[in-house]
């Protein structure tokens, strides 16, 4: 944009005042932005919670069930046409954790176990350690789903594997069949802010609220693709461990770069986690090679022992 | 020493004054806020104001939500036409989509400005922060050379129809969430103000459409112009899911064939015996009656 | 006095001793610890267990696992009785019977104690998805408890119209036993109705507790993890299943032939088969544990390799030279010999077998949850290991004390030694007529 002339600044000042007198006499027609929160005052509304923890007055007659959108969106089914997919490049990941951070703080877990973790690897004592961040690997043959009795865990058209939490049982099976151990469970009821437990429970927006006695985990951030932003992790992320996109799109994105997918798994020799289970994750990673930075860095921050952090400190 | 000795008077209404002082700049202490404007066109589609609010908080940069901001056309010698108000989102950013602009005004140097003003309120001051623009004439189209498909721009000025040399373009393809870059980062116009660029393979769309756009990003004179041109022969997409398929992982509704035979043969094999033992033993209870009879 | 007469004076059900009462106030006691516990689970949540997000499942599952197993044998034995007529057996089948309904009527109740939200139990109905082995297992529990109802009841019929009658003195108890006995007069077209369906069960049985055992058994290898991921699990349990119901009986036996003085009717003999039937079960048993326990080590992966060494010599050693010597060498090698066969013996050799039975189901639920295949991380400490927590315990020491109260109450009002059938065989009455003596 143009460098900002002060002395035009000052004029623009006074002319605008001006303005403010003739708009008032001359009548000129304001646009709907002034003339629509004086029709939104005058009908019933509703305090709703925003993603990012804000309160919005929202009138009754926009709220809307959100397993039926007015689009055809259906939150058993997804987003029409799409197959998420995630790229998780291990040479960048230096356990900074503000993926973790966000994606607590975003879907307001507050047990002792996070949905996404930063293990701290190493697969032989020869080989060098390594970062790995874990999501829900939205397997394409999710054994968690094929085990739930009640079809409250479920896979979608789009390829993420979602909860419902006013159906499940907690029998915990999926848990036991999750190779990839990311499924945690509500223990006792979960201290979330009374906001959010007032909230309806919507599979699209895991953890708002998260409920005692059933199972949570990493949903993809639907509610984050609904406004075409990409999850939390991925945006947390100052290195850009993280890339997300649509797999029919063949593309992946960061934030900051783009790639498409086909090219980078086969530039950087992309696998998944755990091929030989056959549980064809959507999640893939890139091996930690040329580190970005060295892995000793990543300790400062390394918890064996915690993975969310309390508020309450007592 | 009744009487207040003069020194004594006036360190006193220096503390005073200092106090008074203070207090003022308490009270003005406002923070000031800082708009970001920036002028999207989209070729033959519309015109926007993307606007940024932030401020400088202790943590470095922070971005105002909810203000709300007026925007205004400048027209000749400075006086101002109201566009609209809008809202800044959670981060702090509000798309302003131009409507109803003037026409251009041909003695400045810039076809429009605009200014984006901030009334003010409890925590910040008021701010403005004004955007000059430049109309372009921006084309892309798709050309076949050597059975290669390319994408070719031209970028002229409109009012002249001269050929813009040495501009820098991207060419991107349109994506879900951020656009991915086709061939190098960035391509410069030649003498005829044009750029080709070949399409790589295999790109995949949705029904095999590809929506390309060509971008002159953040042009001091033109800001930011994006031309869009679609195309079909991107690869259509074969759907992967199994969702409609009968799966081990597929709903009630949905569940495999030989899930559904054998285990039913089983369950109702098994409950026929139990419910015909049941009813034998109803049979044991009426023989009795009949014995009576 | 005749035969008869005796004989039904001798295997009436009798009145609770001082100890009988006590006994069962004691495991009331124990049930309503249990409730309370249970009721404290459901309004704090299952936070008031041990168990966390690795070690997900905990004593309640391994619990139920023993209730499935002890609940094989009783129906096994009786089936095959009822098919060979082998009638030596007929003084044990009754409580085989009894063990096997009250043990899967408990498994029932406790797999429903391990969920977090039983109050949405009608999701397994009304939602159930035929691909998941957790539905397999509510439709064949359902089915083994109607199935185990029948081969308890139908045999029953006679021996309730006779306890009908010699109850004349009691109008109520002697009018229960009536209604119960679906109104027995022992007529021919009654009988024929009774031996055909008595057959058919019978046959029926032997399958259906094969598949229940073989389920139990996928409940765990149909999941990735190691130790459970395993083709040997079906037989395996059958094998476990059939050791933990004999030693269950020879126990139960022991005492109910010592309360009711029943030495006449369960005699050395019957011991010294059971003894035999034991080895045999443990013999089959460790035939499974070998394949289970020792072929791995050939052919294994890291994981599996950390699994054993841990069972061997790490963590789970105590508990699983425990289990492996208390109910797999044990048995056989005492059992092998005349002497250990003796009722005492016999006995003591088969509670130590229950008792590592059960024991033997915590090792195959709990070393496996904590060794997944991600390391354990950004966890807290203790959710690493797992132990009962007093709440588990309560509520897992009332489910084994309902088990106990349903067969103690069972063998009070019933008869445990078939009368009609013991006549029969005794040649005291043929065709259910009273021989003139």
């Amino acid at each position: 944009m143009k460098k900002e002339d002060p002395n035009k600044r000052r004029k623009f000042l006074s002319k605008g005042l001006q303005f403010g007198l003739v708009a008032t006499a001359g009548g000129i027609a304001l646009t709907k932005y002034l003339s629509e929160p004086a029709a939104a005052e005058s009908e019933d509304t509703v305090e709703l919670m925003t993603t990012d923890g804000t309160l919005v007055q929202v009138p009754k007659s926009e709220l809307h069930d959100h397993s039926q959108a007015k689009d055809g969106y259906n939150v058993r089914e997804g987003f029409p046409g799409k197959k998420f997919v995630m790229v998780i490049d291990l040479a960048r990941c230096k356990n900074a954790l503000k993926c973790q951070e966000s994606c607590n703080k975003n879907h307001y877990i507050t047990g002792d176990n996070a949905w996404l973790k930063v293990y701290k690897m190493q697969d032989s004592e020869a080989a060098a350690p390594y970062w790995m961040p874990t999501t829900c690997m939205h397997c394409d043959k999710p054994p968690c789903v094929t085990v739930c009795p009640v079809d409250a865990t479920f896979k979608r058209k789009d390829g993420i594997v979602l909860i419902d939490n006013e159906r499940c049982i907690g029998c915990r099976f999926c848990m036991a069949a999750c190779p990839y151990s990311i499924r945690v469970f509500n223990w006792n009821e979960p201290e979330q802010p009374e906001e959010i437990k007032s909230m309806p429970p919507n599979p699209d927006y895991a953890g708002m609220p998260s409920i005692k006695g059933t199972v949570d985990k990493c949903d993809f951030c639907p509610h984050m693709i609904h406004q075409g932003e990409l999850p939390h992790c991925v945006t947390a992320c100052p290195n850009g461990v993280f890339f997300f996109g649509d797999k029919y799109e063949d593309t992946v994105t960061n934030g900051a770069e783009t790639f498409r997918l086909s090219e980078l798994l086969k530039n950087k020799a992309g696998y998944r986690l755990m091929e030989s289970l056959g549980t064809e994750p959507s999640v893939y990673y890139l091996p930690p090679v040329n580190r970005v930075e060295p892995f000793e860095q990543g300790l400062e921050f390394y918890d064996e022992f915690n993975s969310v952090k309390k508020t309450k400190e007592s | 020493m009744k009487t207040p000795s003069p020194f004594y008077i006036k360190t006193l209404f220096s503390v005073l004054l200092a106090l008074l002082f203070i207090g003022q700049t308490q009270a003005q202490k406002k923070e000031r806020l800082r708009l970001s404007v920036n002028h999207f066109s989209v070729i033959d589609q519309e015109d926007y104001l993307n606007i940024l609010a932030r401020y400088k908080g202790e943590n470095g940069y922070e971005s105002v939500s909810g203000i709300s901001l007026e925007i205004f056309q400048v027209l000749a010698e400075d006086s101002l036409v109201s566009l609209g108000n809008i809202n800044t989102n959670k981060d702090g950013i509000a798309k302003f989509i131009i409507k109803n602009k003037r026409a251009h005004v041909a003695d400045t140097v810039f076809d429009f400005t605009y200014l984006v003003q901030f009334e003010g309120d409890d925590k910040f001051r008021s701010a403005d922060s004004d955007m000059s623009v430049s109309a372009l004439g921006l084309t892309a189209s798709i050309e076949i050379i050597d059975s290669i498909p390319h994408i070719q721009a031209k970028m002229i000025d409109p009012k002249t129809g001269d050929a813009l040399t040495e501009e820098p373009l991207r060419v991107r393809l349109k994506r879900l969430f951020k656009p991915l870059i086709i061939g190098e980062d960035t391509y410069f116009t030649d003498e005829e103000g044009q750029i080709s660029v070949a399409v790589p393979e295999g790109l995949q769309g949705e029904d095999g459409q590809l929506d390309f756009e060509v971008v002159l990003d953040e042009h001091d004179t033109y800001g930011t112009v994006i031309s869009h041109v679609t195309a079909d022969f991107g690869i259509a997409p074969t759907d992967e899911s199994t969702f409609n398929s009968r799966e081990l992982w597929s709903p009630a509704g949905k569940t495999p064939v030989f899930m559904l035979i054998f285990p039913n043969l089983l369950i109702f094999g098994i409950w026929f015996v139990i419910l015909l033992s049941f009813r034998n033993l109803l049979l044991i209870f009426k023989s009795k009656n009949n014995e009576n009879n | 006095m005749s035969a008869y007469q005796q004989l039904v004076e001798e295997l009436a059900p009798r009145k609770f001793s001082k100890a009988g009462v006590i006994w069962v106030i004691f495991l009331v006691v124990l049930i309503i610890a249990g409730v309370i516990a249970y009721i404290d689970q459901i309004v704090q949540g299952q936070v008031v267990t041990n168990m966390r997000d690795y070690a997900l499942w905990g004593v309640y599952i391994s619990n139920f696992v023993f209730f499935v197993a002890t609940s094989f044998v009783g129906s096994m034995t009786a089936a095959i009785l009822r098919l060979t007529n082998n009638s030596w057996r007929t003084p044990l089948v009754r409580i085989a019977e009894i063990i096997a309904f009250a043990a899967i009527i408990m498994a029932g109740i406790t797999i429903v104690l391990d969920m977090g939200r039983p109050d949405r139990l009608y999701h397994l109905f009304i939602n159930a998805r035929l691909q998941s082995p957790i539905t397999w297992d509510v439709i064949i529990i359902t089915t083994y408890i109607a199935i185990s109802f029948l081969i308890l009841y139908l045999p029953l019929l006679p021996d309730l119209a006779i306890l009908k009658k010699y109850y004349k003195d009691k109008p109520t108890l002697s009018k229960w036993y009536g209604k119960l006995s679906l109104n027995w007069t022992g007529s021919v077209a009654q009988r024929k109705i009774q031996n055909k369906t008595i057959q058919m069960v019978a046959v029926l049985i032997i399958p259906v507790a094969l598949i229940l055992q073989t389920i139990d058994a996928w409940l765990f290898s149909t999941t990735y993890r190691i130790g459970w991921d395993s083709t040997n699990f079906g037989p395996y349990f059958i094998a476990g299943a059939f050791l933990v119901g004999t030693g269950c009986l020879i126990a139960t036996v022991y005492i109910i032939r010592k309360v009711y003085k029943l030495e006449k009717y369960i005699t050395d003999f019957h011991f010294d088969r059971l003894g035999k039937m034991l080895v045999l079960a443990a013999l089959i048993y460790t035939y499974f544990n070998i394949n289970e326990y020792l072929l791995p080590y050939y052919t294994t992966p890291e994981a599996e390799a950390k699994h054993l060494h841990e069972l061997y010599f790490g963590h789970y050693a105590g508990m699983f030279w425990f289990v492996t010597i208390g109910g797999l060498l044990l048995p056989v090698v005492v059992l092998l010999f005349k002497k250990g066969r003796a009722p005492k013996v016999l006995f003591w050799v088969s509670v130590v077998v229950v008792i590592t039975s059960w024991w033997k189901r915590y090792l195959i639920v709990t070393p496996t949850l904590l060794e997944p295949f991600l390391p354990i991380q950004g966890v807290p400490e203790s959710w690493r290991t797992y132990w009962p927590s007093l709440h588990e315990w309560l509520i897992t020491f009332a489910t084994l004390a309902g088990a106990c109260l349903i067969i103690t109450l069972l063998v009070r009002y019933l008869p445990v030694i078939p009368v009609e059938r013991t006549a029969l065989e005794k040649g005291i009455i043929s065709n259910g007529k009273e021989e003139k003596s």
